[in-house]
């Protein structure tokens, strides 16, 4: 398989319908290369949660916006990033949330940079320019 | 995302979730879930064996239900989760509600399984949506 037919680039605006959108063709697109259903998961979990973030929290205004999400595959390892144009936001910042704490007490927000972060091997945040950047890491068995 | 629903014996309900428990999911099942765990039942059993993917919003709504049920002293577990999932779910720390239709021999006992797809569509009665409006859990994931 060639350079670009592993390599994946969309371009979703800031609206929850996109999110959808853009996880389904990911999805598909992995799906065509038989990598793994936990590849599939991280890729699908991390494009909702960074829109999701960047549609509640991202912007001022109510203007048309643009999210790139990039997927690559290499033999061993998938690489998606997923960049915005929305206030600087580094979401490896957050605390890890109480996940051992009884029920009762348990804090229902906060979970989707600890499940990235758990499903994931690597994970990178870069402001560039006026773009928040997050790169996403996972080594796959076998190739793509 | 669809819910549905089954009455068992000793007032125990078990709720299937199918489909995608994204952002879209969530909006669609939430009110109907939660109804459910306002304590008009003593055990709830969530049936995850159908949900392709649970997103950091569709963990956040299980937690929100467990965190419901409890409040009401209602058992809840959630049921034969795909290994992906399951996976999330540990991260999340709900691995201790999390069964698997081997470790529940009453279920077994029932023939839940197998009998799944021909359920109705869940509709939670007005009086457990007017409770679950009433004390609701707020928050977000």
């Amino acid at each position: 398989m060639s350079d670009a037919e592993n390599k994946l680039h969309l371009r979703i605006r800031n609206a929850y319908a996109e999110i959808t959108r853009g996880a389904a063709e990911v999805s598909r697109w992995l799906k065509t290369r038989n990598a793994p259903a936990s590849a599939e998961y991280l890729a699908v979990l991390a494009i909702e949660e960074q829109a999701t973030n960047c549609i509640k929290y991202g912007y001022d205004d109510a203007a048309e916006h643009v999210i790139e999400i990039e997927l690559s595959l290499s033999g061993e390892e998938m690489v998606l990033t997923v960049t915005d144009d929305g206030h600087p936001f580094n979401p490896l910042n957050a605390p890890p949330p109480d996940t051992g704490s009884p029920i009762e007490d348990r804090p229902v927000g906060g979970l989707g940079i600890h499940l990235l972060r758990g499903l994931s091997d690597r994970i990178q945040y870069e402001r560039l320019g006026d773009r928040n950047r997050l790169a996403i890491h996972k080594a796959i068995a076998g190739p793509p | 995302m669809q819910l549905e629903y089954r009455e068992l014996e000793n007032r125990t309900c078990l709720l299937l979730l199918s489909g995608n428990l994204d952002v879209q999911g969530v909006m669609e099942v939430e009110d109907g879930l939660l109804a459910y765990c306002q304590g008009r039942h003593r055990r709830v059993r969530v049936d995850l064996s159908e949900t392709g993917f649970a997103g950091s919003l569709g963990i956040g709504l299980l937690l929100r239900a467990i965190k419901t049920a409890a409040a009401q002293g209602v058992d809840i577990l959630l049921w034969n989760p795909s290994p992906v999932v399951a996976i999330a779910l540990d991260i999340a720390g709900l691995s201790p509600f999390i069964r698997t239709s081997r470790d529940d021999p009453q279920m077994e006992a029932k023939g839940v399984e197998g009998s799944l797809q021909s359920w109705p569509e869940a509709k939670p009665t007005d009086t457990e949506r007017s409770n679950h409006n009433e004390n609701a859990i707020g928050g977000s994931s």
